[in-house]
């Protein structure tokens, strides 16, 4: 029997390498018309009025008026306007379309268009708070109240932006009153359900499918929904093909970002520099709508104590409304914020106390049965000892550390620990996915996976159809998994959350098995329904309880080196461990490693995103810095297995874990290199000039 | 639809800018993002086009006694590529944008752009070249330092472009190029700096600094150079920090979305300070 | 308007009307070669790159005036040869390929590249694929995977 982890050729390679794979842009129609978006000029305002120019035969104008159900982009909150009746409320936001066949014309209209604003006031400041949440733990009061010494420190990060290199966009049709997207997104059925309430629809009048996605990281979760709401009024208006791609700019100044945050962490510290209690306060920008901003919210406060525990905690948070663009899913979900500011802090309260901070992280190392910071259990095995071993050992960490710590040497070696919590925050895979997944033999005994996950580069259209061909013991060829089409796939909910393995795959893995069991000649149709585990228990109103039903681990060391003269940072050397149970294909879950902690150490030094006065400062490849293959160095993960009884193989989540421990571990790297204390993200040459002059 | 001429040959494009004004189009990366508009749709030009790509006369690297002669129309990589390209232009065409934007890029273009962080521009300050107008009447020699006559702008006519850059042939002791981007590859210059010497029998005899991105035309100050012509090594060291404060009245960066007045400062001091420091 | 001509994928052709256009459009729309992508319109990201003369340019930079007389390889044309193959195979076995959007331009890139320089370091290979960005990746992966065809590929280049 074949170790699944063993990596086979992904079933992609040459559809990709060819340029023959389809992505949105690809697709195109007879009598194809495009949408292009007049925008929203002003952070918040009342539109007056709209004066257009003559409108020549052949272009039409889609706005609120044609929308036929409700004016709603159903994310979460009903928030969110498909198109604003009268108000705008960030700079960039949609206002209406222009649809027609030259889009040189329409471009030429849209500039001649004026919108009459009434100015409203604008909101930057984190004032407005949306949204609170609040748990605790044990007693941290008490604590509080008997510290012999209190240390707290305020944490910055900023946006950053997914930059996925496609950008987003959709295809849609209409067909004897049916409206067909295809789109690059994440969740073919959030874009279908927002439109049935855009629509009034019923649920064979829409119909969403999957193009090939050219990179999505959070960034084509929930923002698509709004762009295929406009795009199926439209199509239900004009009743005509309809292509609606955002050109690099737009996509960059009105999709939703990473939310910018600020942390403060307050330790109560005993007489013998114990930790006694944590208290932490976060609040993250959600800019113009909540959308998902709260959930954001819930994870970040979750891991409020990272990697460690700590007996008594008092966790609360604010999603923070602005008149900037909405910001939303990113890879980590709010998770990279916290980590980033319990991971500095930690180290901080280390070197205040004047203990090495390596030997005091250690003491509060969760283990397996510690209570989480919600009061949940770590129920599974924690590798984490054997995890930092390894790590020390390929990265020479504490050699380094030694010789890097003196004065002047500026250069510098960080390591992180931190974990994620795999799926839904809380009762959520129950309560809104309940997920559902199908398998289909066929009467040529070819098994069809039926699921609504979506292989934005991540690998699923390889390790899924691994997974049912390994357990079935069939070769790969006789295993189909199409592109996931809302016609004929059932809801297996979202791809997000890193659940599609975990909790899809361990559904299909049992559906699968299953089929195996009952294997009969001809065609055959078996489903699986999530069943949460009876033990995962979890109360929304508290934030008590299981929060995740299970969790992967990780460690990451970074090595810099920051220039003397230009305060520049060389990323020298990564190095990674993780624990994510098991690996249903070793070079897939390598790439997944490689890619997540260039993303994260960027956001932690490079990445540089702000606006001024709700107006986004980078909007292009030019001003929006990621890493090129000159910034990146050599890099080396190791996956030590772990296997989690509920996933298939042993399978956690994968695709977030990888991205949320890099910035703390550039950041303490930097610190190291320099002498100074990092409080604020990305850690630009800029900032490190600033540190080094101030005393 | 403006017209749009392409030329072949150096006579013919004189010919058409004898006529009217034309924009001068070379590789064109600058010139067709600067004109971009919705993909798929033609390039907006807002005046005549005169594309001069491949007027391959204009394209060649010339070796002479005394001078580089470089065509217009020779591409950053055929410079890259040329064994007669000065050093010192060669380090700052090397982290230029990207190979692809480096294989029809031209150094005019880069030249004719006028940007304040033009990345040619200040290894050819400090190499003191010299940039050929002709027009079809007339032929001149512009310094480089008096060819920028303001914020993007140069002291070419409308009838006349850019046909060849030509360069002093140097034998510094020493040069150095630096340019502090946004990241490694492919960026733009938040500070830029190109510097060059000569020490003969102790004493040094030429010293040059320009600076680039920090005022909204590339730096170069040569009363300042001046003060360290005859001086040794020792004398020049000494005399850093008084150096280093003239600069300052030239160095005048903004705050954009790329970097801060005080980075841009503090950078260009540093780096006039670590050339002067390696002086040898 | 002109009379654009230039050697496509080996076969000549033609294209009439205005030729301040660009060529990722007159590629993808009239010559309906999708292999192309368009990540960014400002010649940053890489995606759309292409061989003129078979070294690496950004489709999206290049005006089609400028071709007249000169040779374009696309990704579509590059696909039928061994050399493709070879690259194809090693950006397999690296595991360079994730979301595919970036990887017909690597695969140009790396063309251009090794028709260059056969045996690049692994300093000229970062600096060969610089004007190609990946977000899925993190490069380590590519840049093995051009290592690894300049080995495989003994002779070809």
């Amino acid at each position: 029997m074949v170790d699944i982890s063993k990596s086979i050729p992904k079933v992609d390679l040459f559809e990709k390498t060819s340029g023959e794979a389809m992505y949105v842009s690809d697709f195109s129609y007879d009598d194809l018309h495009y949408a292009r978006t007049l925008r929203s000029t002003e952070p918040k305002a009342k539109i007056k009025e709209i004066q257009f120019p003559t409108i020549p035969e052949g272009v039409f104008i889609v706005d609120y008026k044609d929308i036929p159900g409700k004016n709603v982009v159903k994310i979460i909150f009903d928030d969110q306007e498909i198109f604003p009746t009268d108000t705008v409320t960030y700079i960039g936001q949609p206002i209406l379309l222009f649809v027609g066949k030259d889009k040189e014309l329409l471009e030429e209209l849209i500039k001649n268009t004026k919108v009459v604003y009434e100015i409203l006031d604008p909101v930057f400041a984190w004032t407005n708070s949306a949204v609170h949440n609040h748990f605790s733990k044990g007693k941290p009061e008490e604590a509080f109240q008997k510290a012999s010494r209190i240390i707290q420190y305020h944490y910055d990060t900023s946006y950053q932006e997914q930059a996925y290199i496609e950008p987003q966009g959709f295809i849609g049709t209409y067909d004897d009153g049916k409206v067909t997207l295809i789109g690059s997104i994440q969740c073919p059925y959030y874009v279908k359900n927002a439109l049935l309430l855009a629509l009034d629809a019923k649920g064979d009048e829409v119909r969403v499918i999957q193009a090939t996605v050219g990179g999505a990281f959070g960034g084509k979760e929930e923002f698509p929904s709004l762009m295929a709401c406009q795009l199926a009024v439209a199509l239900r208006k004009i009743k005509k093909p309809i292509k609606m791609i955002y050109e690099r700019e737009e996509d960059m100044i009105s999709t939703t970002k990473r939310h910018p945050s600020k942390t403060l962490l307050s330790a109560a510290i005993g007489s013998n520099d114990e930790i006694l209690a944590i208290r932490s306060n976060i609040g993250i920008d959600g800019g113009a709508n909540i959308g998902l901003s709260g959930v954001v919210l819930s994870r970040a406060m979750i891991a409020t104590t990272g990697a460690y525990t700590i007996e008594n905690i008092d966790s609360s948070g604010d999603v923070f409304l602005t008149n900037t663009v909405p910001n939303g899913a990113f890879r980590g979900f709010g998770a990279p914020q916290m980590l980033y500011a319990i991971e500095m802090f930690i180290e901080h309260i280390a070197k205040d106390l004047g203990k090495d901070p390596f030997e005091y992280r250690m003491k509060y190392l969760a283990k397996q049965g510690d209570a989480t910071s919600t009061n949940g259990k770590f129920r599974d095995p924690i590798i984490m000892p054997e995890m930092i071993e390894k790590a020390l050992e390929i990265s020479k960490f504490k050699e380094k550390s030694k010789i890097f710590s003196r004065p002047n040497v500026m250069k510098g070696i960080g390591m992180s620990w931190f974990l994620h919590g795999c799926g839904f925050t809380g009762s959520g895979e129950s309560t809104h996915i309940n997920a559902l997944v199908k398998l289909h033999k066929t009467a040529e005994e070819n098994v069809e996976i039926l699921i609504a996950a979506v292989d934005m580069g991540q690998g699923v259209r390889t390790t899924m159809r691994k997974l049912v061909s390994s357990i079935l013991e069939i070769p790969m060829e006789k295993v189909i998994y199409d592109f996931p089409d809302t016609d004929k796939v059932p809801d297996s909910g979202p791809t997000v959350a890193s659940r599609t393995m975990m909790i899809v795959g361990g559904l299909v893995a049992r559906c699968a098995k299953h089929l195996k069991e009952t294997w009969t000649p001809g065609e055959m149709l078996l489903e699986e329904r999530y069943v949460q585990p009876s033990y995962i228990l979890w109360d929304e109103e508290t934030m008590t309880g299981d929060a995740y039903p299970a969790y992967s681990w990780g460690v990451n060391v970074v090595e810099v080196s920051v220039d003397k003269v230009t305060y520049e940072v060389t990323v020298e050397e990564i190095w990674s461990v993780y624990d994510l149970g098991k690996a249903i294909d070793e070079r897939i879950v390598i790439g997944q490693a490689d890619g997540g902690i260039v993303q994260g150490v960027a956001y932690g030094y490079l990445e540089v995103m702000n606006h001024k006065s709700g107006k986004l400062l980078q909007k292009n490849f030019t001003d929006y810095i990621i890493p090129t293959s000159m910034d990146t160095p050599k890099m080396t993960t190791v996956i030590i297995d772990n296997p989690y009884p509920l996933g298939p193989y042993g399978a956690k989540g994968v695709g977030e874990l990888t991205l949320v421990g890099g910035a703390p571990a550039v950041a303490k790297a930097i610190e190291m290199a320099i002498g100074k204390k990092v409080f604020s993200i990305p850690v630009t040459p800029e900032k490190i000039m600033e540190l080094m002059k101030h005393e | 639809m403006v017209e749009q001429i392409i030329v072949k040959s150096l006579t013919e494009a004189l010919e058409r800018l004898s006529q009217k004004k034309y924009i001068i189009y070379a590789g064109g990366t600058d010139l067709i993002v600067q004109n971009r508009t919705v993909s798929e749709a033609p390039i907006p030009f807002k005046n005549p086009v005169l594309y001069c790509a491949n007027v391959n006369e204009l394209k060649y690297v010339k070796e002479g006694d005394d001078y580089i002669y470089i065509g217009a129309m020779t591409t950053l990589s055929e410079l890259l590529d040329h064994h007669a390209t000065p050093l010192l232009l060669k380090q700052a065409i090397e982290v230029m944008a990207s190979p692809a934007i480096r294989n029809i890029a031209t150094l005019a273009g880069n030249i004719g752009n006028a940007s304040p962080a033009g990345d040619s521009l200040v290894p050819l300050y400090t190499l003191n070249a010299l940039i050929k107008c002709q027009s079809l009447k007339a032929s001149k020699l512009i310094p480089i330092q008096d060819f920028f006559v303001g914020f993007k702008k140069t002291a070419l006519s409308d009838s006349e472009m850019i046909t060849e850059v030509i360069i002093p042939k140097n034998h510094f002791t020493n040069f150095s190029y630096r340019k502090v981007g946004t990241r490694k590859a492919d960026a733009l210059s938040k500070v830029s700096f190109a510097g060059a010497y000569s020490i003969v029998h102790d004493k040094i005899c030429d010293f040059r600094i320009s600076l680039g991105a920090v005022n909204i035309n590339v730096v170069r100050r040569f009363d300042i150079e001046a003060k360290l012509i005859g001086k040794t090594v020792s004398q020049a060291r000494k005399m850093k920090d008084q150096i280093v404060d003239l600069y300052l009245s030239s160095i005048k960066p903004i705050n954009d979305q790329r970097s801060n007045i005080e980075y841009r400062t503090e950078i260009s001091k540093n780096l006039i300070s670590a050339f002067i420091d390696s002086l040898d | 308007m002109s009379n654009i001509t230039f050697k496509l994928n080996g076969e000549m052709v033609s294209v009439e009307g205005n030729p301040g256009v660009r060529l990722l459009d007159v590629l993808r729309n009239e010559f309906k070669l999708t292999g192309i992508k368009e990540g960014c319109g400002e010649g940053e990201c890489g995606a759309c790159a292409v061989l003129l003369d078979h070294k690496i340019v950004n489709s999206c930079s290049v005006v089609l005036a400028n071709v007249d007389g000169h040779e374009i390889m696309t990704i579509e044309g590059f696909k039928n040869s061994k050399k493709y193959q070879i690259i194809r195979d090693s950006f397999g076995h690296a595991g360079a390929v994730q979301c595919g959007f970036c990887t017909p331009g690597m695969v140009i890139a790396t063309e251009s590249l090794l028709n260059e320089n056969p045996s690049p370091t692994e300093d000229e290979i970062k600096i060969g694929m610089s004007g190609n960005l990946c977000r899925c990746t993190g490069y380590q992966s590519i840049i093995e995977a051009v290592k690894r065809a300049s080995e495989d590929g003994d002779g070809l280049w």
